[in-house]
């Protein structure tokens, strides 16, 4: 097609019907659909831009049916979410192939794993029942054999805790990191530029603590233990500032969104509680058959793993199961 | 929602089938296919079941007739409807693979290859009409093939976009009852 045959008219794409071109732009890279397309005219852009053209490829292409809690959140976008579940799917596709690698240094088993990055560069803290905890650094694991000069584990420390180490947290405004112990503390710690894990605070719970987090207020972290306490630390001070034991038995899962915090328990009791006012439950659930053995939260939906091998998603604001999996096997984290 | 000028699809769904009629029937009979500029085209079948729409035509025939109208399509886009049908009669049923992970089979990519942008989009247009998705699927892929890795001034180039001050630039020129002396 020469563009000094000035008599006859270029070839029209744009003669073609919307639902013809929409169908077409499915054939395109999602990167290219979203970023290129938009620019090429304002027909292309009006339809890149339709919300209801990226809500009907994600129901009829990638065969998902959204929650309502998702769909009513004011800051969802279908454009946004389909680009998500199709990078997701190419990452996931082969995950068989992908490499693995095996980094030994603890003596023992390992119960959590904290993946973070600072400076651009990739960490992982790793809290063990060896009692120690260990700082890797993730491109030197990835690039080579252990070594002076290429190290995996870039600072530890064998004395961390005098039990096991159940869990680890950070915060990712103050930096500081948190872990918890059969030996019922709380041990604030901080890792400055090059230098060794520095051991700033520590606070005694009464029983051995299980989960941690600092999603919550700023200067808070809640932990919860063995003994059925939820409890609320001011890392200022390090003391235990609130609490509530409205579970039974002890707490194992632990999620906090702001001034909510969710907990469940092996009395196979969920709950959510305000932290404005401890010593009652806003939400409450009884699940005769089982118990949630871990709980993640994001955005309104809360995840969580039961003892009996499911996987369920609920309505975070009121408890409603949105769906349901079941998977062989008992899932811990 | 986007208002777009819909395609009217020929047929297919207003159109009832009678269940009583067997199922193998005419699909060796030879039908003549008409097109809007009056070429006339045979083809049997087995070719026409490729598309929803001359499938059901050519069910809804009376006994004696074997002519068949295709009044959305001229008669070079129906020559190579036809021609891929040919070529595709013996297939197996299509699986709809969507979106960039189609792959298409050698001869097809070549066909489609040697036609010219224009002919491409009449193309398409012509499977959108006669509902036939497997051509169509090869069609938008070889499409969206020459649309890869193209910069938006590139696709506007390619497939003869203007610009959106250009196509304000000629709506201005343009004669009307706004402008007419």
């Amino acid at each position: 097609m020469s563009s000094d045959e000035t008599e006859k008219t270029p070839a029209e794409l744009l003669s073609l019907p919307n639902e013809v071109l929409c169908y077409l732009f499915t054939f395109i890279p999602p990167h290219d659909a979203i970023t290129k397309i938009p620019l090429v005219c304002k027909r292309f852009s009006l339809i890149i831009k339709d919300a209801k053209f990226w809500s009907t490829r994600i129901r009829n292409e990638q065969s998902v049916r959204m929650p309502q809690c998702e769909l009513r959140h004011p800051d969802y976008s279908p454009q946004k979410s389909f680009y998500m579940i199709h990078q997701q799917n190419q990452r996931w596709k082969d995950w068989e192939s992908q490499r693995i690698i095996t980094a030994p240094g603890h003596m023992a088993t390992v119960d959590s794993v904290m993946l973070f990055s600072k400076n651009e560069k990739l960490f992982c803290l790793s809290g063990s029942r060896d009692r120690s905890i260990r700082l890797w650094d993730i491109q030197n694991v990835g690039s080579g054999e252990n070594s002076e000069e290429n190290k995996w584990t870039v600072a530890q420390n064998d004395t961390a805790h005098s039990g096991w180490i159940w869990n680890v947290s950070r915060n990712e405004d103050s930096e500081k990191f948190y872990t918890t112990s059969w030996d019922s503390t709380v041990k604030e710690w901080s890792i400055p530029d090059g230098g060794a894990l520095q051991e700033l605070n520590s606070v005694n719970l009464g029983s051995a603590v299980q989960c941690v987090s600092t999603s919550g207020s700023s200067n808070e972290v809640v932990c919860t233990t063995f003994a059925r306490r939820t409890a609320v630390i001011d890392t200022r001070s390090f003391k235990i500032v609130a609490d509530h034991q409205l579970h039974k038995k002890a707490v194992i899962g632990l999620a906090v969104q702001g001034d909510k915090i969710f907990t469940s328990s092996e009395d196979r009791m969920m709950m959510m509680v305000d932290r404005r006012m401890m010593s009652k439950a806003v939400l409450f659930e009884y699940c005769p058959k089982s118990y949630k053995t871990s709980l993640s939260l994001q955005r309104h939906q809360l995840l969580t793993s039961t003892s009996d091998g499911k996987v369920k998603l609920y309505d975070a604001n009121n408890f409603n199961v949105v769906q349901s999996y079941t998977v062989t096997g008992i899932l811990g984290y | 929602m986007v208002k777009s000028p819909k395609s009217n699809k020929k047929g297919g769904k207003a159109v009832k089938v009678n269940n009583t009629v067997a199922v193998n029937e005419n699909l060796d009979l030879i039908y003549t296919l008409i097109s809007s500029d009056g070429e006339q085209f045979q083809a049997d079948g087995h070719s026409l079941k490729l598309s929803k729409v001359l499938s059901l035509a050519a069910k809804c025939l009376q006994s004696t007739e074997t002519t068949i109208h295709v009044e959305k399509v001229k008669g070079d886009t129906l020559k190579r409807v036809l021609e891929w049908c040919e070529n595709h009669k013996d297939d197996g049923p299509y699986v709809s693979k969507c979106g960039p992970g189609l792959r298409l089979p050698h001869w097809d990519f070549r066909w489609l290859k040697s036609l010219d942008n224009q002919q491409l989009f009449d193309l398409i247009t012509a499977t959108n009409d006669l509902q036939m998705k497997q051509l169509m699927d090869y069609s938008c892929k070889t499409v969206a093939n020459m649309a890869k890795g193209k910069s938006p001034e590139q696709l506007r180039q390619i497939f003869g976009i203007l610009t959106d001050e250009e196509e304000a630039e000629l709506a201005l020129n343009e004669p009307g009852p706004s402008n007419a002396n």
